[in-house]
């Protein structure tokens, strides 16, 4: 399945320029910025003795109409081929004096920017002969690169105008629809065999205290029913080849063992014999082995747990439409896309590593987690919404809530704070009170964080209704074996109290993880993950949307716990990012990338590892094959390669050599 | 066609290897042992052998004028070779080129007769492949999560590299002594590019990139900078010029070492190694001598820290020394035909003439027709500090395992 | 010893050529950022701009020891912020190698290190440039130079 990638021959690029090179060099006054300090004159005096240096001149402002004049005259009466600047800095001139040399048709990568401004005159205005003396070592530098520097290409690659959105959650339902609704087909590829993700679990969102169901089921309905958007539920995506602008992946369809005329008359459920807890519900409800995950799904199909069935047939036969097929098969599809928009969302932390709060042990199923509760909120609950004990079906008399379980800590679980659980355990406690108004209701936490607006507000009421705050992190939930009665352990560190807290329900505010299956995934993709697990973001500032690897884009809490709202955003900066190049059409990229010289080549495999975007294969021979499009020039693999058989152009050890030795002054120390 | 082989300074195993030359006689070859003293006349083809220092000039002019032909035959005239390590203390081991420019160089330690043959009638050394692609073991050079001095071999097919065992197999040439095939990682004494050892420290150091590495706050400016403290990445390297540039140290790009002098400079050459490469090391310069000066280290030591050896090794190792004095025999008589026998058994036990198979506790690997060898094949041994002295040999090593004092009485 | 007066003479002959290497990202950046606020540094301070302090090596910094420059520095992003990912730490396990090299050569460790800045910052660029030159003076007043005693 794999996308044909082209060896990169060392002759490939071998220089067209076979004429001997003939360097200008330019030394700029920056009217006193430069000439205040470095005797600018003296400097081009000195460039003029270089070997291959044809022309060399000093003016008042090179960046000037006049200035880049003199570039372009000295190429076409000259026949200057490399240019060098000895101005300011790289990014402030750099682009101008290279597209006026590619003007004249020289390519822009053959001029060379020397800083004799913000690297020197400006830094050492006291030392003037010391700054002339430097600038003239930087200048010759400058010119010794200039000579040796190649043509490079700048490559429009035609993109693929399709989009794959991996994960159905908020973030993937947003992120779909947004580049849809900018004329991209969508393969939009879920796990699960409903979509939604966690949000459809919860029984209210924050602050204002609505039905995420309803909140979302425009957009659940909007993606299920776009003209643009394919929707594979029960799938997963297997293989991942290719790169930015043309990837081509393979995506696995589990079998739903139902066809999709099924009317979702639940028939089959109804009388299917076997019955396991919910995942959907958390355990909170059971299901059948033929069901949908909840009334409202999307899709409504039904789905056979395979797993479980008993294969009596019942449902086979019961079903009025005869959707009930047992015979279907996995299937592979294979889709060409352009971008790729991760949304895997998150899991919620397992707490039953920390042992001295007991959860999931016998005697302790009163300790549960905030996603428990909410399903037991939740209008469709096996408890109708009330607020029951597991061990006995009570109604709690004291409820205890415990934050940063798995969060914000040295020994177990994770060091970062999640920055949603204090959010919504108290959304949580606000709707626990009201329910209950006899019923302690306490939250112990380290710190209560609730940036943003209305949450403050929503702090405050939930206090002034009565629900307590102990600042106290619990160090064990006991239990009186004798009664089953749980105790939580804590000590209140405002007032300096040891507290045993009676406990008749226990919820843990659990961390928010990378979601399970995130390593597979992060492999097939070929993306870097942060040493917390969750996939990294180039830039944690100024593009959290994108991944380390060009094409692939982030969405939602895959890239690091946060709620619904900043979900939304994030998905929609994703899908902006994902649909730009395929709305142009193409992608430009500089062909700044390493050639391999196999001859040299010991077939290791260092610079596979130490790419970091992966643009680094090695085939069946052991040979290394870069792929253009995803290298990022950064010549990480250069130092790693024991034979130095992999150079990134215009950067390779020979053309650095001649710029070390001007820098440091020529001459050898020892041997 | 006449050719004449001289012996300077070192163990003299490249020296009495070159005895070879004279199996098929094609060329007339005399061999000079005290070249200080040699008259000086007409020759074709010069060999010199032996490691060189500054004050050998006037002798290598003399040798020069009257010769045609040049060659370095052996790491140490070629690049300066192990005995180059005492540079580490200010000592000033050349190679050849640096003193005579117009000369052609056989690299490896021991030298491999064959180039030498083909560099003497002129002809040019095919090029050859990378030790690696001849290794049976395979790289994938994924990133390491620590650097070990021993490990427990578990297979044939791991590079040793991948399990944070260097070897310089990377920047090495196929060779005939192949210390690889006696699970002895390559130290690149046929260098296959410039400035090797360097190369192979950047490889290296970039392999172990996901080790933890000490880092501190830089006052000046609040960032962060990388710390000068000891951390796991070099503490698990306590010998980087012995490791990494073990044969190529003039060579190597680096600036002479300064460390003062403990002593003669074959001690010099010691003083500063790893425990665990000592038995390669005196194996690579014991020359005719370096069967009974490995197991004097190797024995002292394992005696007193009471480490296992079993019947089988005790008397292949008795067989090795008597195949020793066979060899002094042989090297008198100038007795090519019987050398080559000689050393061939010698091969047969310990791998190939720089011991490579001879270790702590046993051989390192297989050794034909030998029943119960399991028994015997050892890799890891534990790190003792202390002095230990046997005979001609007295070292002392300290809780890292590096050579602290070293006194070896009896001339090599 | 030449005709110097004081050992702040003798060190201050000697100071006169560091190379260092910043990456086109944070390190030159800094660089920058530190040049157009007009602060100060030694003239001693010669800087290359390379794409990552990554695609620096022992064998770039053996070169310019050996031509020239009597100290060399790698400047890149901040940890964990290398815009190749680990660039920088990859550089900084390279140069630990190097130092540890020199240590056992008898040397001071003090010739080669690696920093880091922050592009917005220039204060942190200069900073590391002062860092650069007091270890140097402590190197050479306690060990000499490379060069010296060759």
């Amino acid at each position: 399945m794999a996308v044909k990638e082209e060896k990169m021959e060392k002759s490939e690029v071998e220089s067209e320029d076979s004429n001997e090179p003939r360097i200008g060099v330019f030394c700029c006054h920056c009217g006193h910025n430069i000439a205040g300090t470095v005797d600018v004159a003296q400097v081009a005096d000195y460039a003029k003795t270089l070997p291959n240096v044809v022309k060399a001149e000093h003016y008042m402002f090179m960046c000037s109409k006049p200035g880049v004049q003199m570039l372009k005259d000295s190429i076409k009466e000259l026949g200057v081929n490399r240019t060098v600047v000895a101005s300011c800095s790289k990014n402030q001139h750099g682009v101008t004096f290279a597209k006026a040399i590619a003007e004249e048709g020289i390519n822009k990568h053959r001029h060379q920017q020397v800083n004799v401004r913000e690297y020197c005159s400006w830094v050492h205005k006291k030392e003037q002969e010391k700054a002339t003396a430097k600038a003239i070592r930087l200048v010759e530098a400058g010119v010794n690169r200039a000579r040796k520097l190649e043509d490079v290409e700048t490559r429009r690659i035609p993109t693929t105008k399709a989009a794959l959105v991996i994960g159905a959650g908020i973030a993937g339902l947003r992120a779909s629809h947004d580049l849809a609704e900018l004329g991209i087909p969508v393969f939009l590829v879920e796990k699960n065999s409903t979509i939604g993700g966690h949000m459809t679990q919860m029984n209210k969102t924050f602050p204002t205290l609505e039905c995420p169901q309803c909140s979302i089921s425009p957009l659940t309905n909007g993606v299920a029913n776009h003209p643009l958007i394919e929707l594979y539920t029960n799938a997963q995506v297997k293989a991942i080849g290719g790169s930015m602008g043309n990837f081509e992946v393979d995506i696995e369809i589990k079998p739903r063992y139902v066809k999709d005329n099924c009317t979702s008359c639940g028939d089959c459920s109804t009388n299917c014999p076997v019955e396991v807890p919910s995942e959907w519900d958390s355990g909170m409800s059971m299901r059948n082995a033929i069901y949908k995950a909840y009334p409202q799904a999307i899709p409504a199909t039904f789905v056979r747990d395979k797993k479980n069935c008993i294969e009596c047939n019942t449902c086979v036969n019961i079903c009025p439409v005869q959707a009930v097929d047992f015979s279907m098969e996995p299937e592979t599809k294979t889709v060409k896309v352009g971008s790729i928009v991760v949304a895997a969302g998150y899991s919620e932390y397992d707490p039953t590593e920390i042992e001295p709060y007991h959860y999931g042990q016998e005697g302790y199923e009163d300790v549960i987690t905030q996603l428990k509760l909410e399903r037991m909120l939740s209008p469709t609950s096996l408890t109708n919404s009330e607020i029951l004990r597991p061990s006995d079906g009570k109604i709690p008399k004291s409820i205890v809530m415990i934050q940063c379980v798995g969060s914000r800590n040295d020994q177990v679980g994770n060091k970062y704070c999640t920055g949603v659980c204090c959010k919504f355990a108290i959304k949580n406690a606000h709707i626990l009170k009201d329910m209950y108004p006899d019923t302690d209701v306490t939250i112990c936490y380290i710190d209560v964080r609730t940036p943003g607006l209305n949450f403050e507000e929503m702090y405050k009421s939930t206090q002034e209704i009565g629900v307590r705050f102990i600042r106290g992190r619990p160090s064990e939930i006991v239990r009186n074996p004798l009664n089953g009665e749980l105790k939580v352990i804590v000590e209140d560190t405002l007032t300096m109290t040891p507290l045993q807290l009676d406990a008749d329900m226990v919820v843990l505010s659990a961390a928010m993880v990378p979601p399970e299956g995130i390593g597979p995934l992060g492999s097939k993709l070929k993306v870097l993950r942060s040493k917390e697990g969750f996939l990294k973001e180039f830039h944690i500032k100024m593009n959290p949307t994108l991944s380390s690897k060009g094409g692939i884009f982030l969405a939602g809490a895959i890239q690091g716990p946060k709620d619904i709202s900043e979900s939304v955003a994030h998905a929609g900066s994703a899908a902006a990012l994902a649909a730009a190049p395929l709305v142009r059409g193409y992608i430009e990229k500089e062909m700044l990338v390493p050639t391999v010289d196999y001859e040299l080549c010991v077939n290791c495999g260092i610079c596979k590892t130490i790419c970091a975007p992966a643009a680094i294969d090695i085939d069946e021979d052991g040979k290394p094959i870069v792929n253009k499009i995803a290298c990022r020039s950064c010549g990480m693999c250069m130092p790693s390669c024991p034979t130095a058989a992999i150079q990134l152009i215009n950067f390779t050890d020979d053309q650095l050599y001649d710029e070390i030795i001007a820098v440091s002054g020529g001459g050898a120390v020892c041997e | 066609m006449d050719v004449k082989v001289f012996q300077f300074n070192g163990c003299k195993k490249c020296f009495n290897e070159s005895l070879l030359l004279k199996e098929g006689a094609k060329y007339k070859v005399e061999y000079v042992s005290d070249p200080k003293n040699w008259k000086g006349e007409k020759v074709d083809v010069s060999v010199i052998t032996g490691y060189l220092l500054l004050g050998d000039l006037e002798h290598l002019q003399n040798i020069k004028n009257n010769s045609n032909k040049v060659i370095a035959y052996g790491d140490c005239t070629a690049t300066g070779g192990v005995f180059a390590l005492a540079n580490q203390k200010g000592h000033d081991v050349t190679p050849l080129v640096n003193l005579i420019e117009d000369s052609n160089s056989v690299h490896g330690c021991l030298g491999e007769i064959e180039e030498l043959q083909l560099a003497i009638e002129g002809k040019e050394i095919p090029k050859l492949k990378s030790l690696c692609q001849v290794c049976s073991r395979k790289a994938t050079c994924d990133y390491l999560d620590s650097i070990n001095r021993q490990i427990e071999l578990e297979d044939s097919e791991t590079c040793f590299n991948d399990l944070g065992f260097l070897c310089s197999g990377f920047t090495a040439t196929e060779c005939k002594e192949k210390c690889i095939d006696y699970n002895t990682p390559c130290r690149g004494c046929k260098p296959s590019i410039d400035r090797s050892g360097i190369r192979m420290m950047a490889m290296f150091g970039t392999l172990a990139g996901n080790i933890e590495i000490a880092t501190e706050h830089n006052e000046n400016g609040a960032t962060d900078k990388l710390a000068d403290e000891d951390d796991d990445v070099t503490r698990s390297l306590p010998d980087m010029v012995g490791n990494f540039f073990r044969f190529t140290l003039p060579t190597s790009g680096l600036p002479k070492g300064r460390i003062p002098s403990s002593g003669t400079l074959l001690e010099d050459v010691f003083i500063g190694r790893l425990i665990e490469e000592v038995p390669l090391i005196a194996g690579l310069l014991g020359g005719a001598k370096s069967i009974s000066l490995t197991l004097k280290f190797i024995e002292t030591y394992e005696k007193a820290n009471q480490i296992e050896v079993s019947e089988q090794t005790k008397k292949y190792r008795e067989e090795l020394l008597q195949l020793e004095k066979e060899l002094h025999d042989a090297i008198d008589k100038e007795d090519a035909t019987k050398y080559k026998e000689i050393t061939d058994n010698i091969r047969a036990i310990a791998g190939n003439m720089n011991l490579s198979n001879v270790f702590f506790g046993g051989f390192k690997s297989q050794i034909n027709e030998s029943d119960n060898f399991e028994d015997y094949k050892t890799h890891i041994f534990d790190v003792v500090e202390g002095t230990y002295k046997n005979g001609s040999v007295e070292y002392s090593i300290d809780s890292e395992g590096v050579i602290k004092e070293i006194k070896i009485t009896e001339g090599l | 010893m030449s005709n110097c007066e004081t050992p702040d003479d003798y060190v201050k002959e000697r100071i006169n050529n560091i190379v260092i290497f910043m990456c086109n990202e944070c390190g030159q950046g800094s660089a920058n950022t530190a040049g157009v606020a007009r602060m100060a540094y030694d003239a001693a301070i010669r800087i290359i701009r390379v794409q990552c302090t990554g695609q620096v090596g022992p064998i770039q910094i053996m070169d310019a020891l050996n031509n020239g420059a009597d100290a060399v520095a790698c400047v890149g992003c901040c940890l964990g912020a290398c815009h190749f990912f680990n660039g920088n730490v990859i550089s900084m396990h390279r140069i630990k190698l190097m130092k540890k090299v020199f240590k056992e050569l008898g040397y001071s460790d003090q010739f080669v290190n690696q920093y880091t800045s922050r592009a917005a910052e220039g204060e942190t660029a200069v900073g590391d440039f002062e860092n650069i030159i007091e270890r140097l003076t402590t190197a050479i007043t306690e060990k000499g130079t490379i060069k010296d005693g060759c």
